[in-house]
């Protein structure tokens, strides 16, 4: 008998699909080319070369095994790719920002504003068919309104005074500033109110400690269950859900889970309209050993520029030339602000404050330790701070462009928490040339052709590069107005890790490689998971909600169509990741034995019988989500 | 070195980072492979040297290579965080050596040879003399402006080149080159200010403070003890703790 369902890469959006299709009984197999970090305490630390290193670091683009070389791509360009292997893929680094994308991005929509977006390359659907998927994750993950440091109460300041208006809801409808809505469990307890580590244990601390190292791997607070930790990427959020699906859905299934798996092809059978996936074959990294195996459905969900690679390496078919076209990036920038004060740049969430320019795209703070400081920094296409342009203009108004360096940067950096920084998150347009497509210079690794990625950054279209230049200088504009002595704009080459696009769903058959639905145009019974679906850049928000969101959709549209069942977002509540029951199967399995203390309490099964269908009538968990869990834990500790 | 002259250099040398993986992969190629030998044949010290000329010009700090460019400031810079030799290092493992489809293998292609080769030819465009230091590299001698005009030359002469009608594998030099040129310096402003240089990886511990850190007043007080938490929760803007 085949699988039903076999997901390929446990990042962003795998996970979701394979969470809610084992929810609903469904026979789903998990494959992930990286490794699983089933015990972070142990392995992941709070330094930067030893997590970030893109070639060497416990968090890199490359094989469980440290001492194997990282895996390669060509990047023909300055630029560079942040994307990760591993259960949880980019989100073991990502900072949690949930924002909703721009409604201007979505089919029919009609507001005074329209022709300020990228209207060819619209969602095939309207915002208001996706807001009850947003609803579902946000409710899921779950997503908050971020807390308060001193870095953002100084990003709110400068906003304040440049006379934007406050956003107080879940979307966006003006320039505005706020707090991030993000996937960061509020503080509680003793959680951003000690530094002492003595007292910053669970459960005596709950959600975010404010120890600044998202970018590392969240394992805080120390001690919590895995699905308790603060930060919602997925290896604490859905992957703990997708595992125990039994346990907290009646009629659920448990996800199998297969790391280190390799997928190098999607097998297909017939030809032409009638081009049907039926299986994939991957390779055990630990062994060299092939192995393949059949499926009813299978989704795509190895990210934006690795689902293109296999799409090719798999010879399937692409007959309007669109696989791998129309990657968008939201063609970062970056300005450094300096500072006489404190800004407590290297504590707390990477960021979590934002403005949001309708059109134009948004704003970020983003607080970061003294390395990727300095990487910032001198990552740039602007060549060197008052020496050379590299033939790149700047009309921000910011007081040095290009890289910073020599006397300049030891000046500047000699207390990185008098700095701020703002990053700028451009609306980008869909075009056909920024595209993922397979090395001719570098020749095949074990998994077949690598992938060449190309951004052809000095001639994006008018739009993308004018949002770019406003929003510059907005943020040089909010820095000054915050009390900034001196603002550095360091025009970044594309730093890759919003990723978009590159197998999108579109309403244009012509320009588009997924149906609305989310499956291939071009091959039946294959889904995609991940942000590679996603029509556009959304309009500058952070991607990860909106993939999800369209995940969750997606999978409803597979278990309708080849599983015959029916849609249960609208109908039935979602049950939170960091519910009791969750919880407690997590406990139960032992699923990270070495973060039990004490030893794993016996708690009984939950009684099936007992539990709701698939989360049906359960209320919603607002604020204090980490106070509420913290509860739950010390009563099944205390059972046992 | 002619402008032109320089620009088919560097479309050479270009080729030389792509053959590096390709050479043993692609008998055809190895008619590039003299000049490929020659540009890793440079000295492990000269190659050296010259990731310690970038560092120096990146964060000067009051060492040797800084007073050769005539740029210093007081206090420790990147060369006492080693940060050349880390660059050096990653360029060696930047690209995997080849495998076939189903096969692996662990090696990888020395690059940082043939990098600082094309920095010190550019270099010696810039000033064929350099300066008076004993350093072997031409690069690390140079005055610190003459520095930054060969980085100019390695970043904008190689967006300028068209490469795409060369052969293979010369036909994508030009994209490489600006990779390669464009994020190093990103690279030693990292190293320099991460743990890099006093990691054990057999403990998996810090052996002492890194020289980053104490220059950034990062973790002041600290040790090389990482926080679990601050101390800096603020409360809610406006005390709003949801939306609608
Ligand atoms: C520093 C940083 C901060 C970020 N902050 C935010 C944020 O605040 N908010 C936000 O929305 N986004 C953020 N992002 C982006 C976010 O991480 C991505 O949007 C998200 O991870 C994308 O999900 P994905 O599933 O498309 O791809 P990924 O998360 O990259 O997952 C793809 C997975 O597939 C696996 N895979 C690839 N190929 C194969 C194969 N052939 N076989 C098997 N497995 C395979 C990979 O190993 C990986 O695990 C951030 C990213 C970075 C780097
Ligand atoms: S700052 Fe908060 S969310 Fe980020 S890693 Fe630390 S505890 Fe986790």
């Amino acid at each position: 008998m085949a699988r039903d369902v076999i997901v390929i890469g446990a990042g962003g959006g795998g996970p979701v699909i394979a969470k809610e299709l084992a929810a609903r009984g469904l026979d789903v197999l998990v494959l992930e080319a990286g490794p699983r970090h089933a015990q972070p305490e142990q392995e992941w630390r709070h330094l930067e070369n030893e997590a970030n290193n893109i070639l060497t670091g416990y968090f890199r683009w490359g094989p469980a095994d440290r001492d194997k070389p990282a895996w390669l791509r060509e990047t023909p360009q300055n630029s560079m790719m942040w994307q990760l292997s591993g259960v949880g893929g980019t989100t073991q680094h990502y900072y949690g920002n949930c924002p909703r994308a721009l409604p201007g991005t979505f089919a029919g929509y009609d507001g005074a504003d329209a022709d300020r977006y990228d209207r060819a390359h619209r969602f095939p659907f309207t915002y208001a068919d996706l807001v009850p998927y947003y609803e579902w994750v946000e409710h899921t993950l779950p997503v908050q309104t971020a807390a308060m440091g001193t870095k953002e109460s100084i990003f709110f300041r400068g906003a304040e005074r440049m006379g934007l208006p406050v956003n107080t809801s879940k979307d966006v409808t003006g320039d505005s500033f706020r707090p991030q809505e993000n996937a960061i469990l509020q503080p509680g307890g003793t959680a951003g109110r000690t530094t002492d580590a003595s007292q910053l244990e669970f459960p005596q601390a709950q959600g975010c400690t404010f120890c600044g190292y998202c970018f590392q791997g969240c394992y805080q607070p120390r001690k919590a269950p895995r699905n308790l930790k603060a930060k919602r990427s997925t290896d604490n959020s859905y992957v703990p859900m997708m595992l125990t699906a039994d346990a907290w859905s009646r009629g659920g299934r448990a996800v199998e889970l297969i790391t280190d798996a390799f997928v190098t092809q999607i097998r297909t059978e017939g030809e032409g309209d009638a081009t049907t996936a039926r299986g994939v074959t991957w390779r055990i990294g630990s062994t060299g050993e092939e192995v393949t195996e059949d499926a009813q459905v299978i989704v795509m969900a190895a990210g934006c520029t690795e689902n293109p690679r296999l799409w090719f390496n798999s010879g399937l078919p692409n007959p309007n030339d669109w696989v791998g076209r129309g990657y968008t990036d939201h063609f970062f920038d970056w300005v450094i602000g300096e500072f006489e004060e404190d800004t407590g740049s290297a504590k707390g969430v990477g960021s979590s404050a934002r403005a949001d320019f309708p059109g134009l795209g948004g704003l970020e703070n983003v607080g970061l330790p003294p390395a990727l400081q300095g990487f910032s920094n001198g990552f740039s296409d602007g060549g060197m701070a008052g020496h050379y342009t590299n033939g790149l203009e700047d009309g921000s108004g910011a007081d040095t462009h290009g890289r910073v360096i020599g006397a300049d940067f030891a000046r500047m950096t000699s207390d990185v928490n008098r700095l701020l920084n703002v990053l700028v998150i451009t609306d980008d347009d869909v075009e056909p040339q920024n595209r993922v497509t397979i090395s001719e210079s570098y020749p095949p690794d074990e998994h077949g052709a690598v992938p060449k990625v190309v951004f052809t950054q000095r001639q994006r279209s008018a739009r993308t590069q004018a949002n770019r230049e406003a929003l510059a200088a907005k943020a040089v504009e909010l820095l000054r107005a915050a009390g900034a002595k001196a603002t550095h704009r360091i025009n970044w080459p594309p730093l890759v890790l919003h990723v978009q696009s590159t197998m999108r769903m579109g309403e244009d058959p012509a320009d588009s490689v997924a149906t609305p639905e989310g499956e291939a145009r071009f091959v039946k019974r294959l889904f995609f998971g991940d942000n590679s679906v996603l029509a556009n850049g959304l309009g500058g928000p952070n991607p990860t909600l909106t993939s999800q969101a369209v995940a969750t959709r997606t999978a409803e549209r597979i278990f309708a169509r080849y599983f015959g069942g029916d849609p249960w977002v609208g109908d039935e509540s979602p049950v939170s990741s960091v519910d009791a029951v969750v919880t407690r199967a997590v406990l139960d399995r032992g699923d990270d034995p070495a973060l039990m203390d004490p030893a794993p309490p016996a708690a009984p099964a939950p009684d099936p019988a007992a539990l709701p269908a698939t989360g049906a009538g359960r209320l919603p968990l607002l604020g204090g989500a980490a106070a509420l869990a913290a509860r739950q834990v010390i009563r099944l500790r205390e059972r046992a | 070195m002619t402008d032109l002259s320089r620009r088919q250099f560097l479309a050479r040398a270009g080729g030389t980072v792509l053959t590096a993986a390709a050479i043993a992969a692609v008998p055809d190629l190895l008619t590039w492979r003299g000049w490929y030998d020659e540009a890793v044949a440079q000295e492990p010290d000269v190659v050296l040297d010259t990731f310690n000329g970038l560092a120096a010009m990146l964060w000067p700090g009051d060492d040797a290579y800084s007073e050769a460019q005539g740029v210093t400031t007081d206090g420790p810079g990147a060369i006492a965080t080693n940060a050349g030799r880390h660059i050096r290092e990653a360029l060696d493992i930047f690209v995997p050596a080849p495998d076939g489809p189903g096969l692996a293998n662990d090696g990888t292609v020395p690059l940082s040879g043939g990098i600082a080769s094309m920095i010190n030819v550019v270099a010696t465009s810039v000033n064929p003399v350099g300066g008076t230091a004993p350093f072997p590299s031409t690069f690390a001698r140079l005055s610190f402006d003459d520095k930054v005009e060969t980085w100019r030359r390695l970043e904008e002469e190689t967006r300028a080149l068209d490469s795409s009608s060369m052969p293979e594998p010369f036909a994508h030099s030009s994209g490489v080159l600006q990779f390669v040129f464009g994020v190093l310096p990103g690279f030693v402003q990292f190293f320099a200010f991460s743990e890099i240089d006093v990691w054990d990886p057999a403990q998996r511990a810090l052996t002492g403070r890194p020289v980053g850190w104490d220059h950034a007043s990062y973790l002041e007080g600290l040790g090389t003890t990482t926080p679990e938490g601050w101390d800096e929760f603020l409360g809610y803007y406006q005390n709003r703790r949801s939306v609608g």
